[in-house]
């Protein structure tokens, strides 16, 4: 089953075209990495997948529905770059309110919650106000928040931007976990260490034009991933 | 507690902290009551021989205007930030990707602001009443006048409303300009078309009647619907029509919802 099924997408800003003819299928259980320098045309594809913004031509299915409905969204969990909520918000009332927007209620959502709370080791910050929290801490909130809900799909944008080497290790063995789960993940990434770790299939983008997808093994074979994506998209 | 409603809850939790609105319900509380201590004084000390009669109503009316006014103010203020603020602080980009239709959203962030509004509207008016009542020594609190608070919160829903929607388009402060702008010109048109009649009042047709006569066709009577609920809150008679108005508010607040949902539906994040 495709997770993600992209079919001719066309995206333009104005006369910057952001999007060109750009089709990609993720099957179910797949990490896939979506990679391209700045400016290629990533966040335009994840704010599609979101349904944020919309597209001039093409189909765009999440889960088989259409982006545009909230049934997409539905089993979804979206970790931005840089996480942030309301500021009055206990970290744990963030938990609860991402696990009452995903339809949890009673002990259900408590607990998950307090299963991601654990997980992410927030476990004593968790009556801490987001406005007293650190980025990092917010980011590990973020992280406990996907974990509430039936999610199938995972889209992460830049996970890993500004992350410390300890914190690197920890997803890429959160990754690891929901993929030995059986859950696809979707991960708009600059860090190219980390995708290998964890992704074992990749798109590139550049002007917006998909350039390259497909196992990273079978095309990257004996080079290192940076000469490859350097080979593709460099000057 | 379905979608909708966590929006609303959301929205209420969100808006109730906000210092603007703590500020402008200590200051109308503030004000009320510094009012209504010089009312007791006058009525002790002044006027200890001259008859009170009308002295309440006359005070009331004086207040409730103020009241009403400094509410729709508040109205504006909500409507004005309630979804703008999820866009300047980028949780709107985490809201829109629950399983959530932006129609929802919407709907959640308007009952919220309305309740918080509502809500606000309705303590100043009693804080008001029981004050006056304990300066003149009469109690002023009646069904009728409940019935006029909730009618004039109607208007206040229009307020937020287009303000929210105009906040789509517009940054903060000009947004709060423009829904003053735009109410002051309902006020305007509802007047003179309500008095004249539609067709006798484009007679001579000239530009700013025929603006007027837009807002006048496809904009909910807010200044006649404020005039209906202060009626029954000063207990007036009133030539409010009530088999055209509700349906004219019912259909254009539907329009002007749709109006917003389509330019939002657009905007993207």
């Amino acid at each position: 089953m495709n997770v993600i099924e992209a079919k001719g997408l066309y995206k333009n800003y104005g006369r910057v075209e952001a999007l060109k003819d750009f089709s990609l299928e993720v099957k179910e259980g797949e990490s896939y990495a979506l990679l391209g320098k700045n400016g290629a045309g990533k966040t335009t594809f994840v704010k599609s997948l979101l349904g944020l913004i919309g597209f001039q031509e093409g189909s765009l299915k999440l889960l088989g529905h259409d982006v545009s409905s909230k049934e997409a969204r539905r089993k979804v969990a979206y970790l931005p770059e840089k996480f942030s909520f309301y500021p009055y918000y206990t970290l744990r009332g963030v938990c609860e309110f991402y696990g009452e927007m995903k339809g949890l209620r009673g002990a259900e959502l408590t607990g998950q919650v307090d299963r991601a709370i654990e997980r992410w080791g927030i476990g004593s910050l968790q009556h801490k106000r987001v406005n007293e929290c650190s980025k990092g801490q917010l980011q590990r909130t973020g992280l406990a928040s996907t974990m509430i809900g039936e999610n199938e799909l995972f889209i992460l944008d830049e996970p890993y931007s500004g992350l410390d080497p300890i914190g690197t290790k920890e997803l890429q063995d959160y990754f690891k976990e929901l993929s030995g789960q059986g859950k696809t993940l979707f991960i708009n990434s600059h860090g190219l260490d980390s995708v290998e770790k964890v992704s074992a299939k990749m798109a590139i983008l550049d002007n917006g034009e998909l350039i390259v997808s497909g196992a990273i093994k079978e095309l990257v074979g004996e080079q290192d991933l940076l000469d490859y994506f350097y080979s593709k998209v460099g000057r | 507690m379905n979608l909708v409603g966590l929006i609303a809850k959301n929205t209420i939790q969100k808006e109730w902290r906000s210092k603007t609105l703590l500020f402008l319900l200590v200051t109308t509380v503030l004000i009320v009551l510094l009012a209504s201590v010089g009312l007791s004084y006058v009525k002790n000390n002044v006027l200890t021989d001259s008859p009170l009669e009308g002295l309440a109503q006359t005070t009331l009316g004086v207040f409730f205007w103020g009241i009403n006014f400094w509410s729709f103010l508040v109205a504006t203020f909500v409507g004005v930030s309630t979804v703008r603020s999820d866009f300047e602080s980028g949780v709107i980009s985490q809201m829109l990707t629950f399983p959530l239709s932006r129609k929802d959203y919407l709907l959640g962030r308007l009952m919220g602001s309305y309740a918080i509004v509502t809500g606000y509207y309705i303590i100043s008016m009693l804080i008001c009443v029981f004050s006056i009542s304990w300066a003149v020594g009469e109690f002023l609190l009646s069904p009728s006048l409940l019935l006029g608070v909730f009618i004039i919160s109607l208007s206040n829903l229009v307020a937020i409303t287009t303000a929210m929607i105009i906040a789509f388009k517009f940054g903060t402060i000009q947004s709060f300009i423009l829904n003053v702008l735009l109410t002051f010109s309902i006020g305007f048109a509802n007047n003179f078309y309500g008095e004249k009649g539609f067709i006798e009042g484009l007679k001579p047709f000239g530009f700013i009647k025929a603006v007027g006569a837009l807002i006048h066709l496809f904009i909910p009577h807010t200044a006649l619907w404020d005039g209906w609920g202060n009626s029954f809150i000063l207990s007036q008679s009133s030539k409010f029509k009530v088999g055209i108005e509700i349906p004219h508010f019912m259909i254009t607040y539907f329009m002007i919802l749709l109006v917003g949902l389509f330019i939002f539906r657009r905007r993207e994040n």
